[in-house]
């Protein structure tokens, strides 16, 4: 008999999606997740678009019914170290990072962070504020326990602190907690692993990293967020000035022979989405948006666009802009570019630049493809399935793959896959693990 | 006779989200000496493990019989905080939840005293609603384990393979006389340029095959009753009609082909015609020499804002297909955006380039002109936008790009099954993002171009969605709907159907009661099944006549009653 | 049917079949039009205006859809200074495109906007670059830099080269 859990790699919106349609199947669920918290980039997002819902308000019923789930069982921090045997009877380990936290112990309250006297730059807000080594991923993180980062802690770097545990009233705090391997005895497993953000350093020709008030989408999304760094205050980096005018470029790094040949799907939304944001939180402001295609194919993506032109004063120009330069007086970018359908060459100067990231696969899955011997094409993305009836096989059966980690897709495609990546598995489930995955 | 009512109150702190605004410790003295509370507490954290384990031993210690939390939001807690009553054996629906800190101390940061106070009004509010509620029951209802897939084509049959396969019993329902849908009269697939019938017939095969699944060709829909779990369905065939019982429904009733007619010569030049018609009548590939496409022939503009999201492809793969069989052929593709979104799709169209297809791009104010004589259209002129000049392409053919549109029975269907159609003529789904197959009502769902263009791997996807959330209630066996449901009083009706039309989930119809004169007479009915609670109804019947459980008249009153 | 190609190049099936594959080889088709390549340009530095029909990507466009539209002279500002190639998203190589389409329009007897080595004959760069050098490097007599092509300029250097070696020996670059 096949076992009835399933073991499912990847918190994103995914993962939580697949997560809970099988639990409410009836089946077991085990959700790993490599950071301290699901939510995976959703939680990273302020609003989506087209319906410009808050990201969190509508991730988090999802996530917290995860959490309560008698189904789920939640393991955070955590990564897959290899899955042995067949369809149906998979032996799975996995290791449970320690995070020198109790969990049935930590309330969340926050009062040792407070106290810690280490900062460390925070990678969920795009490097633009700071966190401390003993952390909550993010607010609404769930689980709420915090954790150490042992990179970074004193103690862990031997020196001498213990201001946490001190100040932790529930006594949760552990430094001699050590990683579990844990074994699971699953019959399919899901990989819903999702994306990073590609580093944008090597476009020298945008000055990402050199010019101040050039930024990447992501790091303009934590900023607009009224959770992030800035409290949904625009404050340039180089003087923390309010922006009057901001430019998206598109494609940097996709759709480029030198970079990232594919083209990552939801950037030509999410930078309309970003400056439909700004002009509502500040109406004297405007946008300008460098694409070349503007890829709006969802349900009601066209109509998002026609109301940035009309009702938020975001212009729209055809161009790959060449380079971006600093005017040195005032810290405003100022872009090159030929507008191809005016065939004019011309530089303008904005206020702050955001550039729009090309989307690749999560970088820890090479590492976990090879441990679970699932195959990855050029980009790092999973194998097309080779079955045309069914998308979400991967190279070895009993596992099943959706998200973007097959390709770049929004949040509806992702929800729609994670829920038919569920349908597959509790055919697998049912078939006695015999049935193609 | 009733029980003395005993009330617990437990004040939360939520760390510092309500603590750090309002002054807790105060609000809990003063729920003490509210009427009827025989313990107020203040906790860090009234949802950890601490906080719950102390509500069930006060409720043990206490023989409390009424609960009232007040900390964060009903909306992630309220099932955390009922269910923990249950563990103590206290019937669930005896707890109040008060919201402390999106009423409260989230928005009047910096306003402690007046926050506290109105912490205090809204902790006796709850002390008085709570006096009010009576114990109930959920509602569980038996599921039937079985679906009506409503389309034959690539989504519900995929759908219905993916239920059998699970041990459900699955019919299908097609209103022509074949399987296969759209996908018939496609001739070779994207990106692998694979023949459609290599995809459809095993899907139809094992359709076919299957013991779970009935199939019902030139069939047709006529009516649907009752709600998520017991659904009946009258179908119409072989001239009779036949009834149908199904615990869930997935409607898969496709789109059709735009035929556009008067664009750019279509019906005029026999040489101009959709994608669509190409494939279906082409024949072979090598036959022609000078092809240019126009992409974006009655779509994102103002007769249809959106965009038909697959169309481009097909472009790509119908000029892929006279390339490769022709080299020497001259391809030019006429397009407002190349919507090649994604991995494989930019790829696809870097292929196309490499094979010499070009690409011309046009204004939406700007349209080609397509130029012929007698019936055959000859040229094709149009303003290369990012040149600046007017180019004129020789054309043996000439093929229009066109977005699938809804079908013709999506209104009817819309009426049949209070599922809802956007402003775009496809079925709405109950949220674009987080629930893109479900409607509003349970137990019905949505896949494939129903919803909106889709192609095929996007359609089996929505449709394997689709069939995982049928699965849900027919995997349980029952739907269990919460207790607090509206319910009306059948001598107030004064039977104006506002509540009928006002419900969101089609859970008010009409029933039938005796009248006085021994006449029938309709009053409205709510099915407590499919009632979700929300109170449009209640609140716009102007007879008073409908009462929403847990929010009653009377319980509303006695928290206003509390007021200074 | 002629192509547009066909038709507007007044010019022999030879140079028209050859300038076909020189598009073909360096990827001209993949072309998007992005614009990107006339931003980096640095022709407009030199030349002190931007003409867009002198730029990469108006080149590229009218060799698909115009080539009788394009003015011999417009192919002959270009530096084949490779930034446009550098930055192509697409893979199109512009500037090999470039020089080989010169050396082609130059062996089928199209030598008016080229200039040539001095010494001996071979092509060196378009007259516009010459000229544009030439006024702004103030050259004061050292004008084999741009008269003489690095071929000749490498076969005197080795003839210095063997005159300090002590032989007889001359350079075999021409």
């Amino acid at each position: 008999m096949a076992q009835k859990s399933v073991l499912i790699l990847g918190g994103g919106i995914a993962g939580i999606q697949s997560a809970i349609d099988l639990a409410n199947m009836g089946n077991r669920v085990y959700l790993v997740e490599k950071k301290p918290s699901i939510g995976g980039r959703m939680a990273q997002l302020d609003k989506t678009f087209p319906t410009n819902d808050c990201a969190m308000c509508i991730l988090a019923p999802k996530m917290i019914e995860c959490a309560n789930h008698e189904n789920i069982t939640l393991l955070t921090y955590s990564e897959v170290l290899e899955v042995e045997g067949d369809p149906g009877r998979f032996k799975v380990k996995v290791l449970k990072k320690a995070r020198y936290v109790e969990e049935d112990k930590c309330v969340g309250c926050g009062e040792c962070a407070e106290k810690c006297p280490t900062k460390v730059e925070d990678e969920f807000n795009a490097g633009l504020g700071q966190r401390k080594a003993i952390y909550k991923y993010f607010p609404q993180a769930v689980p709420s326990t915090y954790v150490i980062d042992p990179e970074h802690c004193r103690i862990f770097k031997g020196k001498k602190c213990g201001i946490c545990q001190k100040t932790c009233k529930a006594r949760a705090i552990n430094y001699e907690q050590k990683d579990q391997e844990l074994t699971l005895e699953v019959g399919a497993v899901i990989m819903a692993t999702g994306f990073d953000l590609y580093d944008v350093r090597p476009l020298t020709e945008y000055g990402w990293g050199t010019i101040k008030n050039v930024l990447t989408a992501m790091q303009f999304e934590r900023m607009i967020c009224a959770s992030g760094p800035t409290h949904g205050h625009l404050k340039r980096p180089s003087d923390g000035k309010e922006p009057k005018n901001l430019a998206f470029i598109q494609c940097v790094g996709s759709r480029d022979v030198r970079h990232k040949r594919y083209c990552s799907a939801v950037c030509c939304m999410h930078a309309t989405k970003e400056a439909v944001l700004a002009h509502e939180h500040y109406p004297a402001l405007s946008s300008t948006i460098f694409f070349m295609d503007m890829r709006a194919v969802g349900k009601g993506f066209q109509d998002y666009i026609q109301r940035a032109k009309t009702e938020y004063a975001v212009e729209y120009i055809r161009a790959r802009p060449g380079r971006i330069t600093e005017n040195e007086a005032s810290g405003n970018p100022v872009i090159h570019f030929e507008d191809t359908t005016t065939r004019q060459l011309m530089s303008r100067e904005y206020d702050m630049v955001i550039l729009s990231q090309a989307l690749v696969p999560s970088e820890s899955n090479a590492a976990v493809a090879e441990k679970i011997g699932v195959g990855l094409d050029d980009f790092g993305f999973v194998s097309p399935s080779e079955d045309p009836l069914n998308p979400f096989a991967t190279t070895r059966g009993g596992i099943v793959a959706c998200g973007f980690c097959q390709s770049p897709m929004d949040v509806p495609d992702s929800v729609v896959r994670a829920s038919a990546a569920a349908s597959k598995v509790a055919e697998i489930l049912a078939s006695n693990g015999s049935e193609r995955a | 006779m009733s029980k003395a009512i005993r009330v617990g109150v437990f004040v939360c702190h939520c760390g510092s989200n309500i603590g750090g605004i309002v002054n807790v410790p105060d609000v809990v003295e003063y729920a003490k000496t509210l009427p009827w509370v025989e313990w107020a507490e203040g906790n860090l954290y009234t949802c950890s493990e601490d906080g719950l384990s102390s509500i069930r031993n006060k409720i043990d210690e206490l023989h409390l019989n009424r609960v009232v939390v007040a900390s964060c939001t009903p909306r992630t807690h309220e099932t955390l905080f009922r269910k923990n009553c249950e563990r103590a054996g206290l019937n669930k629906y005896l707890f109040e939840f008060v919201n402390l800190r999106e009423h409260c101390s989230w928005v009047h940061m910096g306003k402690s005293d007046e926050a506290t106070l109105k912490a205090k009004d809204l902790v006796r509010m709850g002390v008085a609603k709570v006096s009010l509620l009576k114990p109930q029951e959920d509602l569980a209802t038996e599921v039937t384990r079985s679906t009506l897939v409503l389309g034959g084509g690539v989504s519900g049959l995929t759908a219905a393979l993916a239920l059998a396969n699970q041990g459900y019993l699955v019919e299908v329902v097609e209103k022509e006389d074949e399987l296969g849908g759209l996908l018939r009269f496609v001739n070779r697939v994207f990106p692998t340029h694979r023949s459609s019938a290599e995809l459809l017939n095993p899907l139809i095969d094992a359709v076919l095959a299957h013991r779970n699944i009935r199939v019902h060709l030139g069939s047709e829909l006529v009516e649907v009753k009752g709600f998520v779990g017991n659904f009946s369905a009258v179908i119409r065939e072989n001239g009779g009609s036949r009834d149908l019982n199904v615990g869930t429904i997935i409607v898969a009733v496709g789109a059709q082909a735009h035929k556009p007619e008067g664009a750019f010569g279509y019906g005029r030049f026999e040489n101009v015609m959709t994608q669509l018609d190409f494939e279906t009548q082409c024949g072979r590939y090598d036959r022609f020499k000078r092809v240019v496409m126009i992409n974006c022939v009655g779509a994102r503009d103002e007769e249809r804002s959106y965009c038909g999201r697959f169309c481009c492809i097909v472009a790509l793969k119908n000029a892929l297909l006279v390339k490769e069989a022709n080299p020497q052929a001259e391809v030019t593709i006429l397009q407002r955006d190349v919507m090649a979104v994604g991995r494989l799709y930019e790829d696809y169209y870097r292929r196309a380039l490499e094979k010499g297809v070009r690409f011309v791009r046009y204004r939406k104010a700007e349209p080609p002109r397509v130029e012929g004589a007698g019936t055959r259209a000859e040229k094709v002129r149009v303003l290369h936008t990012l040149m600046g000049k007017e180019i004129e392409l020789d054309a043996d053919l000439v093929l229009l790009t066109t977005p699938l549109v809804p079908a013709e029975d999506n209104a009817a269907l819309s009426r049949m099954m209070k599922i809802p159609l956007g402003m775009d003529g496809f079925f709405l789904e109950a949220h674009q993002k987080l629930r893109p197959v479900e409607f509003p009502a349970d137990g019905i769902f949505v896949a494939g171009c129903a919803r909106y263009p889709a192609e095929i791997t996007e359609s089996i996807g929505q449709a394997l969605a689709a069939a995982a959330k049928a699965a849900i209630p027919m995997a349980r066996g029952k739907v269990v709907s919460e207790a607090f449901v509206a319910e009306v009083d059948p001598g107030l009706c004064s039977a104006c159907g506002r509540c009928v039309s006002v419900c969101p989930f089609g859970a008010v119809d009409w029933a039938e009661v005796p009248a006085p004169d021994r006449k029938k007479r309709s009053v409205a009915r709510v099915n407590p099944a499919e009632c979700k609670g929300c109170g449009l109804c209640a609140s716009s019947c102007l007879s008073g006549a409908i009462r929403l459980s847990g929010f009653t008249d009377e319980q509303i009153f006695a928290m206003i009653a509390t007021q200074r | 049917m002629e192509t547009a190609l066909e038709r507007n190049c007044a010019e022999s099936p030879d140079l028209r079949s050859e300038i076909r594959t020189l598009m073909d080889a360096n990827h001209l088709n993949l072309c998007l039009e992005c614009g990107k390549c006339s931003a980096v340009c640095p022709m407009v530095n030199f030349y002190g205006e931007y003409v867009h029909t002198r730029c990469t990507r108006s080149v590229v466009e009218r060799l698909c859809f115009d080539p009788g539209g394009i003015s011999d002279e417009a192919l002959w500002y270009c530096w084949a200074c490779k930034e446009c190639t550098f930055f192509c998203p697409s893979g199109v190589d512009f500037q090999n495109f470039m020089t080989a389409f010169r050396e082609l329009m130059v062996a089928h007897g199209h030598r008016d906007h080229a200039h040539f080595c001095s010494v001996c004959g071979a092509y060196m760069m378009p007259k516009k670059q010459r000229d544009y050098l030439e006024t702004t490097m103030n050259l004061n007599g050292n004008s084999e830099l741009l008269w003489e092509c690095p071929n000749c300029k490498k076969g005197k250097y080795l003839n210095v080269l063997y005159k300090l070696a002590g032989g007889n020996g001359k350079s075999s670059h021409r």
